[in-house]
Order: structure tokens, then C-alpha cells, then sequence
């Protein structure tokens, strides 16, 4: 740390005093005391800063969080079922070139997704091609035999999605899952922004950082982009399961910021396959629906007949093309957690071009041997169910108990197809501000959210960087103990 | 034979019915040797507006909603059949039923990738080893696929009652196994289980049957109301249906009207209401006759 | 605007006024009772608590303060608790239309009595406690005034609001004039406290308290915000801003029906009315109130799709 010594202030403060280094790539190190170009700006201003001002810009941040409303819901409370979204003081910082690389293989892949798509409710070449097994598909839930046949606009199944990113040891960013259903955190992403920007304004320009807030617009582009035809001035609205929903706050965020009214499957009726909603003028016809409502809840006509969420009839206005619906129904296919082992064929299927970002190593379990290898080796595996997302459902080997590895063994032989394993993985780390006012590594990911209309595919530089608070913690989910980070895409 | 097919349904609410959406599955198929001539809804009140399309499974359905207050809904399907001798003539199924069973994952022809995927679990039949080892005392190593069939048909017929008390439509195959009672979708159901847990592809099949035999010998079960039965797939031979309601193969006797992968797919009329009170009251009458 | 956000508003205000009118009414009533004990003021009590939907009759020999029990009743829809209840449920759907002033005040609001009727001095201090209704409501209306824009978000909030505070005046008039020869000055403090209205009825008619100055006050003052008079005609501003803002032909029904009642309020004399029957008269109103009610849920809320579809 000798290097160091002409930045320190007088009171030899160094906040990275306590930085432990482990397998795990670090985002910010290359080396103790060695931080990486990027990193570097950062890096100083960290190392002026005396622990009293960390402390007090950590304390505006989360009033700055308070004061917008940035909360979550946490279920099973009767009071105060809202918390303050855990948000980190410092920027996750990634250089230009690394970015051109991501923001290439997002585009490549949610192209082959989206033709995988069409294929499966089409002709399914894929299947007959015997590129993946037929079995796949007619066992996925989320197979909505609805779909087949059905055009959709522009041949775009999924328009909104959001790819969990992690880098491995050797610094390559590989695809852990895709969410390309209703893919959620983008408004954290938002305002964290525009907090770090109130936090560390000379900082964040001094960086050139890329900017992010056009995500609002870009994504009421690409929504009205698929407008069906003929219809000039559309009316595009996003349907919400409601005020107890986790992600309500983001739907009122982004309805918000675009403009578009917020409505609950209440405030549609569909009358003769087109769909309007009852407002106090009247009855108005919806043309494009941002729906955060997942497809069993849509119509209660065509899927789970107990939902109240949805619609009745709304299924076939959009089967008749009078409404679109974003995501289209049925994309769960495509982020099926054992399809997702068939991506980089996919790629090569639809593309034929190679991956630019590679998959995790993923073990079915509805193959015997890669089954009876996991099985007997769990405590190795991290082991996950293929329909679940948010974390839940899973099992992280190292960090099991005997009795949890016994339950999921015993899991997985009653319903193999439910399960798919990996290798327990070191997420890269990043430094983070702790409670007690020091800097220290924790386990990241990323999230980038990437939007395809007809027009073109925009992927906003960043995205949410979700953060394991716990020391230790592989886990990311903001259901269990994670929070998230700024993420500095830089222009150089 | 050709023949006549009226089936009513009528829902009686407790309380006026402000608004109904509702999908009707009510119009037969047209397939070789089963023609369906002609078919039509007559529905009461009048909906103010109806849309027919196909469903995935090649189904006929028809899409209508009523926005008149009604406490009653008459929905009449009739619909002229024309069904001829060749039709389910079963074609070769000598074939040993573990080959038969082995071919279909690869079978990338057309009819074997539709096939397919009747093979797995479908919403409301959840497969497990007991329905396996039932499946097994008839399908026994080496055996013919269609003596196989016939026997667990048999098997089935002799071991289930039929009993329009014991079940009801949400009964669980599995329910339906452990209680050996039911009526014509629980035992369809229950083979569908047995075959797929074994590997076969099978589907449910819904339709009508005459109520007396040609030769007038006895009553057939499953009459006068709408009757379910099981098609299963062998490759050489295509699609092999039985009834094991009955203990027959069906043939000219059954009248097609759909088929899934369960009731729940090809359920003949369901909807979503507006008020109607929490209970209702439902009458289903179904008349098929031969025509002149 | 979305019908069930309009709705929801609507029903925010109502019953925020129902509470806030029900606090006031019991705690005049309270206050009266004790004075020492009158067989009259019983049966009124009797009276004006069923008229307010609390069904909880008191026998001679109870003590003033027990029967404050039953205010609370959080499972009754229509005790003073469920009504807050009420208001806040209808609120928290609609948090993004609301201001957060607004829902902070509601909420705290819902918290504090909710937190008060549990705790045992609520029984021994009734006064305090129904005071923080009015309180509450207040504060409430403050914050709505000056923290949304009066678009027809707020006219909706109004229309809730006084077509509310018309009925409740109405309902309690009845009550209290249902045996006239009985009542003394006490009574019709009572009476004009319940609707605040105690002050502002002394500047106009001074301290003599005749039974047909006090009817013709609460019914017909143009100027105090606690009238029949007034609050119909607020309800009639309300509905002809939202009448414009949303553009549908149907409304004007509804405009027929507002400008009947209102013109009836604004020609009447108090002689004419004492003449025939007060009660009846009261009924007529409150029933075009409910009519009145009704015919915005048809046209704004719950309309039949063909009504609206065929334009």
C-alpha cells in the first residue's frame, strides 16, 4: 500500500484497509493496491474521502431513496410492508470495450430467442431438426399451446427482457438466465442514478459515464413501435397485478415516466375481440398493453380460470391482432432454465454465428448420468427449478445442510425435469460500503435490460448491478438480503 | 351411419347474469370416414357477439359473449355426423409395444412429432409409478401393442365401477385409481395415465355414443350425456382408440366431437360471468339418433 | 381518468366524511348525555345513533361512557373505525393518484385511532379520542386543497365528500327533530354543535334557539360549509366540472337531476316545510341524494359497455 501513501490525507485513512481478496475476479482490483484503469477515478476520490464523509453521503443517499419512494414490498407484514430498496454507496464501474461486447451478444441473443420463438409456435423446425429434444418443450409449463399459429406483430415475442450477466474468474462475462418474461428492477436502475448523480456529481463527470435515462423513452418507442396496423394514434397502457404486487412501485414508476395509464385487469373489458378500458369518459380501445402480469393470469377464459387478474376474452382480441400484448404470451418457453442449456445452439441454429457470450455450464437432470453425478455430489452444485426466478426454489451446494442436499435429492428424482444444476460459481466481487463505514468486497451481477422493436434494439448501457450485501453471500436477489448498484458504463 | 346430435346445456343462475364470456367446444370434427355434414349453435339470450376458431389441438371452438342481464343460458348444439365403417379400423399393431413405445421420442414424421406430445403429464393428469406398474400387468414384455391395449382396456373395465356419485369433475385420476369408481372421463383419464406412464402417447377423446347396439343387445353406459373414451399411438397403425367404460373398440357407434391432452383442454362450455349469485343450477341433455 | 380510480377517490371522501360526521355527531351527543340523566335524551341518543347505522340502544341505567364500546367495533362496517378503515383501503388503491401528503395523512390518521381505541384509556377518555376524527379530517382536507391540482381528480374527492356531509346533515335532523315537544335548549346545542355549526348559527340568528331557526339553518344557509344547501351546491359544481372534463352526453341526466334538487334547496321557504312535513321532506332529499349517487355510478363508473359503444 506504500504507492499510495502521497494520496492519503494527513490522518492516513484507508478505507480499503480491510479488502480481503479471494478466487473471485474483483471488479475494481487487478491487484491489492493495484486498481484496474477504469477503476481508478473511483478509486482516488475513495481514498480522499475521510470515513465521516462516506459516512454522511451514505446517509443522503438514503434519504435521496426515501424522498422518491423507492421501496419494495416485503410479503406477510401487516404494517409497513415497505422497505427502502438497499442500495450501495458505490458505482460499479465497467469500461467501454467491455460493454461493446456485452451490449453485442445481448443483441445476438435475444434476436435467436425471439426466431426460436416464432419456430416453436410455427413449424418448429428446431424440433424436427433434431436440434433439441421435442420432450423439452411439450414438458415446459410454460409452453402455451395457445400461441401456435398466432402472428404476432413484427414476429416480436419478446420486446422487453432482461439477461442475468456474472463474470467468472478469468473476467469473461457468461449468461446465468435469461428473464424474458416480465423482467423486473429496471426502475432501480433509474433511480439510482439519478441518486449517485446528486451524490458524486464531479465524479460522475469527470468519469464520462454513458447515460441511461432515455430507458423511459426508448421503451414507450418501442412499445408503440408494435402498434398493429392502421392505427394512428394508439393507446398504450401497462396492466399491473395491483397495489399488492412486489414490483408495484416500478409499475407506477415507469407508467409514470412514460405517460401511460397504470390499469388493473378490472379497468379492462373486451367487447367483440377489442379491448378497451372504462375510464370516466367512457369506454376507450386499448391498442398495446405493457403487461406485468404473468400469462396465467391474463385471461381467465383461455388460462387459470381463477385469476382475477386479467381479462376475460382478452387472449383472443390479441389472437385476433386487435391488441398487442408485451411480452407476447408464451415466452417463458425460451427462459426455461433447461432450454437455456440450448441457447448457444440456438444461437448457432437461427444465426449461424458463434456466441459472444457464453452459457453457464448447466447439467439436466433428465439425464441419467449427469443426474446420478449431481445427485451424488450436491454440495458442489448450485441446483435451481427451472419454472422459479427471484432465488427462490434453489439450492447453493456449498452453503447447504445435509438435510436441505437429502430434500432436493429427493426432489429431483420425483420430477427431473423441474431441476437443473451448476457449478457453484465465484460471482466477481466489487467493493461496497459497509455498515461500519469501510469498503470490502461483495459478490455481484448484472442485469442489463435490453428492448427490441421493430425499429431497432436498443440495450441501455448498464443496467441494474445486483450485489450479495451479506459477507460472503452468493445470493442476489433483493428478496433475500441482496440490494443493488449504479452501474458506470463508461465511453472510453 | 349418419346421425342426428342435439346437445343442450342450460345454466340457471340464482341472481341475473350481467355479463358472460364464454368458449363452446361443441361442434364436431371433421375427419376421413367422419364427416360432420353440417353443425350448428343456437344460443339463448342471443350473444351480442360470437367468433369461431381452431384451437391447437384442431378443434372447433366457438367464442361468444352475452351482454343482455339473463338468469338462464341455453346453449343447443346440433350437428349432422356422417360416420362410416372405415373409420378407427385399427391398422397393424403387432408390433411389440416396447418397440412401438421406444420409436416414438424419434419419430420425426409428422403424425409421430404430433404424437408426441400427448406422451407427458398435462394439467390434469400427473403421472407416477403406480399407474405404471397397473399399465404393466398388461403390457408385459414382447406383447403385441393392440393385445396389450385390449387387455388393460379389459382389466379396466372389470376392476372400475361405474358410478355417477363417486366423482366429480375436479376428481384426480389418482383419486379416481385409488377409489375404482368414477364415470367415463375418470376411467379415460386413468388409462391416459397408465399409457403415458409407460412412455405411449395418448390422448382424450370426447364425443357421443349410441346408446343401444346394432344387433340390440344391451345398454351402453355413457349414453345421453356426453361420453369420453382414449386414443393411443402406435406408429405403423396411427392413432388406436378404445373405451374402457365400455370394454369396445370403438367404431361406428362413437361420434367424435374433440380431443386433447385431458377434459381440461376440450371441456364442452365454460365461461366467465358477471354476478349469477354463488350457486347455479346445470341440465345437459344429449340426443343422438340416427338419421334417416 | 380510470373509472375505478374515480371510484375509489369517490369512496375515499365519503367515508372519510361519514367518520368525521359520525365524530362529531357522537360527541355532542356524549356531551349532552351527561348532563343529568333525561328519559328523552335517551331515546334521542337511540335515535340518532341508529340513524347513523350504529345499532347499539342504551337502557336508562347505563352509564354514559359505556356505550362509547362500540364506536370502535372494528369488525361493523359502519362504526366509526370501519369507516376509517374504508377510507383508507380505497385510498391505498389509488396511491399514485393521491398526493403523498394526502395518503401520509390518512394513514397516520387510521393508525392513531386504530392504536387509541385499543389502549384502555379510550373507554375513560371518549372525547379525546373522537376529536381525533375531526382532527384527522381537517388536516386531510388542508392537504387535499393545497396538494393535488383541482382537476377531476379533486372534483370527484368533492363530490364524495359533500354529497356525504348532505345526507349525514339530513339523517341527523331527522333524528333529532323526531319528538320536537321534548327537546330543550340542550338539545338543539346538541344538534347545531354535531355539525359545528354552533358559532356560525349564533352570528345569524343569535343565542334564541327556536327548533324552526335551527331546522332552517342546517338546511338552508347558503354560506356555512355544514348546510344541506351549501354542500348540494358544491356537489352540483363538482358534477358540472367533471361534466366538462370527460365530455360524455350522458351526464345530462344527472345535470337535470343536480339542478332539480338544488334550485328546490335555494326557493324553499321554512315555513312551507315545517307546514307539511319535515321528515318527508328530509326523506325526498336524501332519497334524490341516493338517486343521485346512483346515476353517477352509471354514468362514470359501472356504465353498460353498449351504453358507450354506440355513440
Amino acid at each position: 500500500m506504500a504507492a499510495n501513501a502521497s494520496l492519503l490525507p494527513n490522518s492516513v485513512h484507508d478505507p480499503f484497509s480491510n479488502y480481503a481478496f479471494t478466487d473471485a475476479y474483483d471488479e475494481m482490483f487487478a491487484a491489492p493496491g493495484r486498481p484496474r484503469p477504469h477503476y481508478q477515478k473511483l478509486y482516488r476520490r475513495m481514498l480522499q474521502q475521510s470515513a465521516d464523509e462516506l459516512q454522511r453521503s451514505k446517509q443522503q443517499a438514503d434519504i435521496s431513496f426515501l424522498n422518491q419512494g423507492i421501496t419494495f414490498t416485503v410479503y406477510g407484514r401487516e404494517e409497513g410492508t415497505e422497505r427502502i430498496f438497499p442500495h450501495d454507496l458505490l458505482p460499479r464501474v465497467i469500461s467501454g470495450a467491455e460493454w461493446d461486447v456485452i451490449e453485442r451478444g445481448l443483441k445476438q441473443r435475444v434476436q435467436a430467442l425471439n426466431l426460436f420463438l416464432r419456430d416453436v409456435y410455427h413449424e418448429r423446425r428446431i424440433i424436427k431438426d433434431g436440434i433439441i429434444p421435442g420432450e423439452l418443450l411439450y414438458t415446459c409449463s410454460q409452453f402455451r399451446r395457445h400461441m401456435r399459429g398466432i402472428k404476432i406483430p413484427r414476429d416480436i415475442y419478446v420486446s422487453i427482457c432482461g439477461t442475468d450477466l456474472i463474470r467468472t474468474p478469468d473476467g469473461n462475462f457468461v449468461v446465468l438466465e435469461d428473464n424474458l418474461r416480465v423482467p423486473s428492477g429496471v426502475s432501480y436502475m433509474l433511480t439510482g442514478r439519478r441518486v449517485m448523480k446528486e451524490i458524486f456529481p464531479r465524479l460522475f463527470h469527470q468519469c464520462g459515464v454513458r447515460p441511461i435515462e432515455h430507458y423511459s423513452q426508448a421503451l414507450l418507442a418501442t412499445l408503440r413501435s408494435l402498434t398493429p396496423d392502421g392505427r394512428a394514434h394508439p393507446r398504450i397502457v401497462l396492466l399491473t397485478p395491483g397495489i399488492y404486487n412486489s414490483a408495484y412501485f416500478e409499475h407506477a414508476y415507469l407508467a409514470r415516466q412514460m405517460g401511460i395509464e397504470l390499469v388493473e385487469g378490472r379497468d379492462l373489458l373486451v367487447h367483440d375481440n377489442v379491448v378497451y378500458v372504462r375510464t370516466t369518459s367512457g369506454l376507450q380501445r386499448v391498442d398495446v398493453i405493457y403487461r406485468r402480469v404473468d400469462d396465467d393470469f391474463l385471461d381467465p377464459l383461455t388460462f387459470r380460470q381463477d385469476s382475477a387478474l386479467g381479462a376475460a376474452g382478452l387472449f383472443n382480441a390479441y389472437r385476433a391482432g386487435n391488441v398487442v400484448l408485451a411480452n407476447a404470451v408464451g415466452t417463458g418457453v425460451a427462459d426455461d432454465k433447461a432450454v437455456y442449456a440450448y441457447v448457444p445452439a440456438i444461437i448457432r441454429y437461427y444465426l449461424g454465428e458463434d456466441p459472444v457470450l457464453n452459457n453457464v455450464e448447466t447439467f439436466l437432470m433428465t439425464n441419467e448420468t449427469e443426474r446420478a453425478h449431481v445427485c451424488g455430489n450436491l454440495h458442489r452444485y448450485v441446483v435451481k427449478a427451472v419454472g422459479e426466478s427471484g432465488g427462490y426454489g434453489m439450492l447453493v451446494g456449498p452453503h447447504s445442510t445435509r438435510e436441505q442436499q437429502d430434500e432436493f435429492r429427493k426432489r429431483i428424482l420425483a420430477d427431473p425435469r423441474n431441476y437443473i444444476a451448476q457449478p457453484t460459481l465465484a460471482l466477481s466481487t466489487a467493493p461496497c460500503f459497509t455498515d461500519d463505514g469501510r469498503i470490502e468486497p461483495r459478490h455481484i451481477d448484472l442485469r442489463p435490460y435490453v428492448l427490441y422493436g421493430a425499429d431497432e434494439i436498443t440495450v441501455v448501457p448498464g443496467g441494474l448491478t445486483r450485489v450479495a450485501l451479506r459477507k460472503g453471500s452468493l445470493v442476489v436477489n433483493s428478496s433475500q438480503g441482496g440490494g443493488s448498484k449504479d452501474t458506470w458504463v463508461l465511453y472510453q | 351411419m349418419i346421425y342426428q346430435v342435439s346437445h343442450k346445456t342450460i345454466y340457471r343462475y340464482r341472481s341475473p347474469v350481467s355479463f358472460g364470456n364464454h368458449v363452446a367446444c361443441l361442434s364436431p370434427r371433421s375427419l376421413p370416414h367422419h364427416a360432420c355434414e353440417w353443425s350448428e349453435l343456437q344460443i339463448d339470450p342471443p350473444p351480442s357477439n360470437r367468433h369461431e376458431r381452431i384451437d391447437y389441438f384442431g378443434n372447433r371452438l366457438t367464442l361468444f359473449s352475452i351482454s343482455d342481464p339473463h338468469s338462464e343460458l341455453k346453449v343447443e348444439a346440433r350437428s349432422r355426423v356422417n360416420v362410416d365403417s372405415e373409420f378407427r379400423k385399427w391398422g397393424d399393431a403387432s408390433a411389440s409395444w416396447e418397440e412401438t413405445a421406444a420409436s416414438v421420442p424419434s419419430d420425426r414424421s409428422r403424425s409421430g412429432l404430433d404424437a408426441y406430445q400427448f406422451a407427458f403429464e398435462s394439467p390434469r393428469i400427473r403421472l407416477n409409478e403406480s399407474f405404471a406398474r397397473y399399465a404393466r400387468l398388461s403390457f408385459r414384455t414382447g406383447r403385441p401393442f393392440g393385445e396389450a391395449l385390449l387387455d388393460l382396456t379389459a382389466r379396466m373395465h372389470q376392476e372400475f365401477r361405474f358410478d355417477g356419485n363417486a366423482t366429480n369433475v375436479r376428481t384426480t385420476p389418482d383419486d379416481v385409481f385409488r377409489l375404482k369408481r368414477g364415470v367415463c372421463q375418470d376411467f379415460a383419464h386413468v388409462q391416459i395415465a397408465c399409457l403415458r406412464s409407460i412412455g405411449l402417447p395418448a390422448r382424450y377423446v370426447s364425443g357421443y355414443l349410441r346408446t343401444y347396439s346394432a344387433a340390440g343387445g344391451a345398454q351402453l353406459a355413457g349414453g345421453d350425456v356426453s361420453h369420453a373414451w382414449v386414443a393411443t399411438y402406435c406408429a405403423n397403425a396411427g392413432w388406436l382408440e378404445v373405451d374402457p367404460t365400455n370394454n369396445i373398440v370403438p367404431s361406428e357407434g362413437h361420434v367424435t366431437l374433440a380431443w386433447g391432452r385431458d377434459y381440461g383442454d376440450i371441456s364442452p362450455l365454460r365461461g366467465i360471468i358477471l354476478g349469477g349469485g354463488r350457486e347455479h343450477s346445470l341440465e345437459v341433455r344429449v340426443h343422438l339418433q340416427p338419421a334417416a | 381518468m380510470l373509472s375505478r380510480v374515480a371510484d375509489s377517490l369517490y369512496w375515499m371522501s365519503r367515508y372519510l366524511e361519514r367518520a368525521d360526521h359520525n365524530a362529531r355527531v357522537l360527541e355532542s351527543n356524549y356531551n349532552s348525555l351527561l348532563n343529568p340523566a333525561k328519559e328523552s335524551r335517551v331515546s334521542r341518543w337511540n335515535s340518532i345513533t341508529r340513524s347513523l347505522g350504529l345499532d347499539s340502544d342504551l337502557s336508562n341505567n347505563d352509564a354514559p361512557w359505556s356505550l362509547l364500546s362500540f364506536i370502535a367495533q372494528p369488525g361493523n362496517r359502519s362504526s366509526i373505525l370501519g369507516s376509517i378503515a374504508s377510507a383508507r383501503e380505497n385510498a391505498s388503491q389509488v396511491r399514485e393518484q393521491i398526493s403523498s401528503e394526502m395518503w401520509e395523512r390518512l394513514n397516520r390518521l387510521y393508525h392513531e385511532v386504530t392504536a387509541t381505541s385499543t389502549r384502555a384509556e379510550f373507554g375513560s377518555e371518549p372525547i379525546r379520542f373522537l376529536s381525533l376524527f375531526r382532527e384527522g379530517a381537517y388536516a386531510f382536507h388542508g392537504v387535499t386543497e393545497s396538494t393535488i391540482p383541482h382537476g377531476e381528480a379533486w372534483h370527484f374527492i368533492q363530490l364524495g365528500k359533500y354529497i356525504e356531509r348532505a345526507d349525514g346533515i339530513c339523517a341527523v335532523l331527522d333524528a333529532s327533530y323526531s319528538s320536537p315537544e321534548d327537546a330543550d335548549d340542550l338539545d338543539w346545542i346538541g344538534l347545531l354543535t354535531s355539525c359545528s355549526a354552533l358559532d356560525a348559527f349564533r352570528k345569524v340568528h343569535t343565542a334564541s334557539l327556536k327548533a324552526e331557526c335551527v331546522i332552517e339553518f342546517l338546511l338552508l344557509d347558503p354560506d356555512f360549509p355544514h348546510t344541506v344547501r351549501y354542500s348540494i351546491e358544491r356537489v352540483q359544481y363538482a358534477l358540472s366540472a367533471i361534466a366538462s372534463l370527460t365530455l360524455t352526453r350522458h351526464s345530462r341526466r344527472i345535470e337535470r337531476m343536480i339542478g332539480t334538487l338544488r334550485s328546490s334547496l335555494a326557493y324553499v321557504q321554512i315555513e312551507e316545510v315545517m307546514a307539511r312535513d319535515l321528515h318527508s321532506y328530509l326523506i325526498r332529499i336524501r332519497e334524490q341524494c341516493k338517486a343521485l349517487h346512483r346515476a353517477v355510478h352509471e354514468v362514470y363508473i359501472d356504465y353498460p359497455p353498449e351504453a358507450v359503444l354506440e355513440n
